[in-house]
């Protein structure tokens, strides 16, 4: 039977840490990858913050309280890493590079429309970026994308509306719909059903 | 188009991007960094071991010369000759068995 994170983070703490780390490692460095991927647009950026977010974690997972889930703590210090490296600028120019560069890990996809999503994607502000590919695109739920972004719940739920609006409009190429804003669909637990 | 279709797109896209990301060596690569550290460790721990037991063999004559005449009036059984290298195996079990505590809490 496949153990839990948390069973993980205890058995780390109880002295196999090495193994336990192992499996936490792989187990979610696919969807955070994916996650710094889209949201700053650069490959070598996403694995440098990834990195440092895994050792970071490893340093302080006797830190880890258990209050939360451990992905979003994970994905906490991942986003610390990415807004303080967009602090120093590096993130913005590399966004705008990378826009210009053809896509490097879109080949699963239709490459009009991902290229269209990723130009969606590139128009939303950091915090409306981050919050709609927590909760539309890893499955997060509002509470966990709140934990992750260290925002306030109400906060994300905004977030996540005005974002699906904007890319609503952005993809259908037509005039947002002010009435139309999917609010009714955010509610407390997940985003879409899971 | 309709919420539910972009929740689809960014979905299908994120799920085959995480996909291919989990098959690439990433993971490898940092847990390989991460063992670094405690090789490093390990490293010390050797070379600190090392140099305690040159400077114990510098002393090893001494050492023996001084406990060899008790020892061997303690324990008759021990032949003079046999005393020293009594003392060496003594010391060399003592100081595997404090090697191994360490290994074992680094492994």
């Amino acid at each position: 039977m496949e153990l839990t994170d948390i069973e993980l983070v205890a058995m780390a703490r109880a002295g196999d840490e090495r193994r336990a780390f192992a499996t936490l490692v792989r187990r979610h460095q696919g969807r955070l990858r994916a996650f710094l991927l889209r949201l700053c647009g650069d490959s070598a950026l996403t694995d440098d913050i990834a990195q440092l977010t895994f050792m970071k974690a490893h340093a302080s997972l006797k830190a880890f309280t258990g209050g939360g889930s451990f992905r979003s703590w994970l994905f906490a210090i991942a986003y610390r890493e990415f807004l303080q490296d967009a602090r120093k600028g590096k993130a913005a120019a590399r966004l705008e590079t990378a826009l210009k560069t053809e896509p490097q890990h879109e080949e699963n996809l239709e490459p009009g429309m991902s290229i269209d999503l990723r130009r969606a994607l590139s128009n939303l502000d950091e915090m409306e970026r981050a919050s709609i590919l927590l909760c539309d695109a890893a499955g997060f739920s509002h509470s966990e994308a709140a934990a992750a972004i260290g925002a306030p719940l109400g906060s994300i739920k905004t977030y996540v509306a005005r974002a699906r609006e904007q890319m609503r409009a952005l993809l259908s190429a037509e005039a947002p719909r002010p009435g139309d804003l999917s609010t009714e669909r955010s509610t407390e637990g997940t985003c879409h059903a899971l | 188009m309709p919420s539910d279709a972009i929740e689809d797109l960014l979905k299908t896209d994120f799920d085959a991007l995480a996909d291919k990301l989990d098959r690439d060596r990433f993971a490898d690569r940092l847990l390989f960094k991460l063992g670094a550290r405690q090789r490093a460790r390990l490293g010390v721990v050797a070379f600190a071991g090392g140099l305690g037991a040159a400077f114990a063999a510098s002393q090893f004559v001494e050492v023996v010369n001084s406990i060899a005449p008790s020892l061997a009036a303690s324990a008759p059984e021990l032949g003079a000759g046999q005393t020293p290298q009594f003392l060496a195996t003594l010391l060399l079990a003592g100081a595997l068995a404090m090697t191994a505590l360490v290994v074992r809490q680094d492994a």
